[in-house]
């Protein structure tokens, strides 16, 4: 109870905080809302939706606001209080939001609610990526790169979207003729960065030798032990390729900024519908980022043939 | 796959227990410090945080762990003389002050850590210890590696729970500070100063829980990220109960929620199939048995969480 009362009282007060700010500074008729599950410098997830925020708040001019840190227990009490106060669009950032936003969106029917990465549920706007393109494409360079075969995925809930993923991820690795296991690691905290580290350091010991971490500020945990124990990470979400070069294998890139600022776009335009909306690999929202430079240019000219095939839509998993 | 009970295995499992102990154990220690002394520490959560800040904040600006290390306690300090000053001068109820006090930090630190590390807050890498193996001692199969090859707070944890232990049992301000949470009247009739007693335990406390923070910050992970406390502070705090208000009990307990979370980390990995959840909630569901069915009732400090006023009756 301690916690969640705890947490109710940052939600409030970050809400009406950024709410207050955000009214005076600016007046329209569209006004959108979103709920953040961690912070909006975690260089992950949370940051790169904040990103997304700013961006649609200056590029439409229209009312934008947010609260970061809403934990589980708090979602359906933040979110419909953006719902109560008249908010047209209210974003739940994360897959873990989909249970909630099913509630707001029952209880508000006036007002469109949004999952970012959420299952596809029935009255709520869904906006997705392929999932298991982005895993395939790193599972495969991960299977061709590896010398032990085996890798590792460390998460902190099980949410589909992160499923999806692995299931991408499992499918590229045996393609690319790896003989060990993918093995996936819950550690229950998005943000706890020692126990993602420890997590990591465990399945490193098992033989992984490519890592592959989805995570809130728990992901640093895992770029480090990566890094000290000499084996490759891949990220998903962010470009680890830019922060450490040395250790990153190959990185896709969710856009999330520029997903949730189309989605807003879209909803202002009254275009975005109650559905789930998938951005595929190699789109203006998911692309490649980074690849290490050991990785042999065979295997890039092939990536690149992938990425051109889902593109297209043609690619078949 | 690697059979669980292997040498390697083992020796790894344990190394992992103990690191994700640590963390506990300084704030455990703390706990037990501040309730024997009759305030209750709710605040526990926000130590560790300040605790944690301040390692970052005082290794990143003197480019050396020593100083994380003091600047750490500092703030971990700070943090406990907010609590001694409403919860023991004030009277202000212990439990709310806590809370109070860990969302302040919570607060406090996410807007600082912004202002000093901006965005290199996640990349950045602090200066921190070295671990660093006892020659001899660390060649022991299983025990070496665990004890013998960890790094300088390590063992500064298994000082600090001696040391509080001997405190406690073994020093006439010792039996001062467990009479002061058991009858603190009884205390102020034989001339000694409750509030004095209490304020320096409260604030000990914030020291002692505050290099929990700092082995996060300068031993694990090398950076400060927000709300990277998440949570050790409640699990310190049970681990005061299941410990009985003893240091060395509140070690074990320590030890044992340490050794399940690792456990559960390596069961994830060898039992794929098992979902997740069951393993995730093996540290809860021990601590839970362990409460009921190993050590009986409990039985608190008599005083604790009650303000102690010489006139009231």
């Amino acid at each position: 109870m301690i916690i969640s009362r705890r947490d109710l009282l940052i939600t409030t007060a970050a809400a009406t905080g950024v709410g207050l700010l955000g009214r005076s500074a600016v007046a329209a008729d569209f006004r959108a809302a979103a709920v953040l599950p961690g912070s909006i410098t975690d260089q992950a997830f949370n940051q790169v939706v904040y990103e997304g925020l700013i961006a649609a708040r200056e590029r439409l001019g229209i009312e934008v606001v947010f609260s970061e840190k809403v934990k589980q227990a708090d979602q359906v009490s933040a979110m419909s209080d953006y719902a109560r106060r008249g908010y047209n669009l209210v974003i739940g950032a994360g897959g873990e939001f989909t249970a909630a936003a099913d509630r707001v969106a029952k209880q508000f029917p006036e007002v469109l609610v949004a999952v970012l990465n959420g299952a596809p549920t029935e009255g709520v706007a869904t906006v997705n990526y392929n999932n298991p393109q982005f895993g395939y494409i790193l599972g495969y360079i991960g299977g061709k790169m590896s010398k032990t075969g085996k890798a590792g995925m460390v998460c902190g809930q099980e949410i589909k979207a992160f499923v999806d993923i692995a299931d991408g991820f499992k499918k590229g690795w045996a393609k690319a003729g790896a003989a060990g296991d993918v093995t996936l690691t819950y550690t229950n905290d998005w943000d706890d960065v020692a126990k993602a580290k420890e997590a990591t350091l465990n399945l490193i010991n098992q033989g992984a030798d490519v890592v592959v971490p989805y995570l809130d500020n728990g992901i640093v945990g895992v770029v480090q032990a990566a890094e000290e124990r000499g084996v490759w990470v891949s990220g998903l979400i962010t470009d680890l390729g830019k922060s450490s070069p040395k250790a990153n294998l190959a990185s896709t890139v969710l856009d999330f900024a520029a997903a949730t600022a189309s989605a807003i776009e879209l909803a202002k335009k009254g275009e975005l519908a109650r559905e789930d909306y998938k951005f595929a690999m190699g789109s203006d929202a998911g692309y490649m980022g980074t690849i290490n430079d050991a990785v042999p240019d065979a295997l890039k000219a092939e990536v690149a043939e992938i990425v051109d095939q889902m593109r297209a839509g043609t690619f078949k998993l | 796959m690697e059979s669980l009970f292997s040498l390697q295995a083992i020796t790894e499992i344990l190394s992992t227990s103990l690191r994700l102990s640590v963390p506990l154990v300084f704030a455990a220690l703390a706990g037990v410090l501040s309730e024997r002394s009759g305030v209750f520490n709710i605040a526990l959560e926000g130590k560790i945080l300040a605790g944690a800040f301040g390692a970052a904040f005082g290794a990143f600006l003197m480019e050396d762990p020593y100083s994380g290390l003091v600047v750490g306690m500092l703030f971990g300090m700070m943090a406990g003389s907010i609590l001694a000053v409403l919860g023991v001068t004030f009277g202000v109820n212990q439990i709310v002050t806590g809370i109070a006090i860990n969302i302040f930090v919570l607060g406090i630190t996410a807007f600082l850590s912004r202002i000093v590390f901006g965005a290199q807050a996640n990349t950045l890498r602090l200066p921190g210890f070295k671990a660093f193996d006892f020659p001899g001692l660390s060649s022991i199969p299983v025990v070496g590696p665990v004890l013998f090859g960890q790094d300088l707070m390590v063992y500064l944890m298994f000082i600090c729970v001696g040391a509080v232990f001997l405190f406690l049992y073994r020093t006439p301000w010792g039996l001062a500070v467990r009479a002061v949470g058991e009858n603190p009247s009884a205390v102020d009739s034989a001339g000694l100063s409750v509030t004095k007693l209490r304020y320096g335990c409260v604030i000990a406390a914030g020291a002692l829980a505050a290099l929990g923070g700092c082995y996060l910050v300068l031993s694990q992970v090398f950076l400060f990220s927000e709300h990277m406390s998440a949570g050790k502070g409640f699990i310190a705090l049970a681990a005061v109960i299941l410990g009985r208000w003893n240091p060395v009990g509140a070690l074990c307990a320590c030890l044992l929620f340490g050794f399940f979370d690792a456990l559960q980390l390596r069961l994830q990995f060898n039992y794929q199939d098992v979902p997740h959840q069951f393993f995730l909630m093996l540290p809860y569901l021990i601590s839970i048995l362990a409460l009921v069915g190993l050590v009986g009732k409990p039985r608190p400090p008599a005083a604790v969480g009650r303000h102690y006023r010489r006139e009231a009756k």
